[in-house]
């Protein structure tokens, strides 16, 4: 029933758009329009590049975000003064946009791929280190207590009880960094890159192609919302769904 | 005299306040379970947890069949009051995780305890989560935890308070025929005089301000026990 009423959420929005946009065609162009030229660059292949530039920009921006976090999410489980160390340095460098990182990005990586990942990874960066922090700070000492009685060592304490006990939080903060990087990488591609999703709603905007700009934006809208479902799954089926 | 428990000089203070002061007695290895008995913070759990390793004595040792309590281990595994499952692991992986500690394989761990879900009516829940388990179910789980990997004493820290009057005793009948059959031993912390008088070999009453009574032998006969409750109670009032 949710899903319905989401629907017809959607469709309703449609119809309005539909309407008003016989009033300002520029800012607001008909739908059918927008459809036409979403079908049409799907077929010629520009989308689908596209897509799949930005969400392997993406997917390399958050795997260096977790190559970083979780090397120190492991060592902050065995000295748990470490995430009040980073705090001071985490708090003062997490209220910067990730964007305004990039002319530094540029000048350090050069035009390409790497300043746009640069700037994902530091994005998806934080939501993943607060995850794993509020995880360690969550975990019980009753359960550690029934481990250690129970004769369990350090390794299947990590991995029976540690690793669990964050995963709820490792998940959302997973999710959080992946939204988090779609927004930068969008954002990023408009500043410095020669493909992607950012780069074609630059594009469309210089032209003044506004379908095109559209169907770029919901292109955008879609692939986060698939991003997110699909993360949802696992934190559904690994994370808090296993921990009520 | 052999004894399978014995506190040696015992002290432990928390927040600078003595718990446990020059605390010392043995039991012998006849007197299967101890009981700990006293009201509310007198330092019951402490106790158990100076037994279990989680805490370390101030001053003197504390020695469990012979062998120095230094840390914890599978030695002494403690069954909790609010039962305290991983709740990400279903039935039969809490149930094993003592065995898998001991690094038995999967196969070997789950034939090994079908024999204890049997005696604990699990059979058939194996693959449930704790949060689809009755409180009762829930504690019968935390027994079978413990009693899997046949250790040599079991601490249990006010297990029944939660179950109900037919579970309750089902689970201390099965629990009794575990350690006769296993010569295992037990420290029983409960706030149920009837239920340590009924369960226990000897019983430790604890005191504020560190004071303890060690009542050595607990007649089972019914009218004993009638006079030894009214006795320990008294005692409790004092």
């Amino acid at each position: 029933m949710p899903r319905i009423r989401g629907l017809i959420g959607i469709l309703l929005f449609a119809g309005l758009w539909q309407f008003f946009s016989a009033s300002n065609s520029l800012l607001l162009p008909p739908l059918t329009d927008i459809i036409s030229v979403f079908f049409k660059s799907l077929v010629e292949g520009d989308l689908l590049r596209d897509i799949i530039d930005s969400t392997c920009r993406v997917v390399a921006g958050v795997c260096v975000a977790l190559s970083i976090a979780l090397p120190l999410g492991i060592l902050s489980s065995l000295w748990k003064s470490l995430p009040e160390y980073c705090s001071g340095l985490v708090e003062m460098i997490r209220p910067i946009p990730p964007i305004a990182w990039a002319p530094i990005a540029i000048i350090a990586f050069g035009i390409g791929d790497a300043p746009a990942i640069a700037i994902v990874a530091l994005g998806a960066f934080f939501p993943l280190w607060f995850g794993i922090v509020q995880g360690l700070k969550n975990i019980k000492g009753s359960h550690l207590y029934a481990a250690k009685s129970l004769g369990a060592n350090y390794r299947l304490v990590f991995t029976d009880i540690i690793v669990p006990s964050v995963m709820p939080f490792f998940l959302h903060g997973l999710r959080l960094s992946v939204g988090l990087g779609w927004f930068c990488v969008v954002a990023a591609e408009m500043l410095g890159a020669s493909s992607g999703l950012g780069y074609a709603v630059q594009l469309s905007s210089l032209n003044l192609e506004m379908e095109r700009l559209y169907t770029y934006l919901v292109t955008i809208g879609l692939t986060g919302y698939i991003s997110n479902s699909f993360l949802m799954y696992f934190d559904t089926r690994y994370g808090s769904g296993r921990h009520e | 005299m052999n004894s399978w428990i014995s506190f040696d000089g015992v002290s432990f203070n928390y927040n600078e306040q003595s718990v446990f002061k020059d605390l010392s007695f043995n039991i012998p290895v006849s007197q299967g379970v101890l009981g700990i008995v006293g009201k509310s913070g007198v330092g019951k759990s402490t106790f158990l947890n100076l037994v279990s390793g989680y805490l370390r004595p101030v001053k003197g040792s504390i020695s469990v069949h012979g062998k120095k309590v230094e840390t914890m281990g599978a030695e002494r595994p403690v069954v909790f009051q609010d039962h305290n499952l991983f709740p990400w692991m279903n039935l039969i992986d809490n149930v094993c995780f003592g065995l898998k500690a001991k690094g038995l394989r999967r196969r070997e761990r789950y034939t090994a305890v079908q024999e204890i879900l049997t005696h604990t009516g699990l059979l058939g829940h194996e693959h449930k989560l704790p949060s689809e388990l009755s409180g009762g179910m829930q504690q019968r789980v935390g027994f079978a935890r413990a009693l899997s990997i046949e250790p040599d004493c079991i601490l249990l820290d006010e297990p029944f308070g939660s179950l109900d009057v037919h579970t309750s005793s089902d689970i201390r009948h099965y629990f009794q025929r575990q350690l006769s059959e296993h010569h295992s031993n037990a420290v029983l912390v409960s706030h149920n005089l009837d239920e340590a008088i009924t369960m226990c070999d000897a019983i430790l009453l604890l005191q504020v301000n560190g004071k303890y009574r060690l009542i050595e032998s607990i007649e089972k006969s019914s009218e004993s026990q009638a006079s030894q409750l009214a006795h320990l109670k008294e005692l409790i009032a004092e």
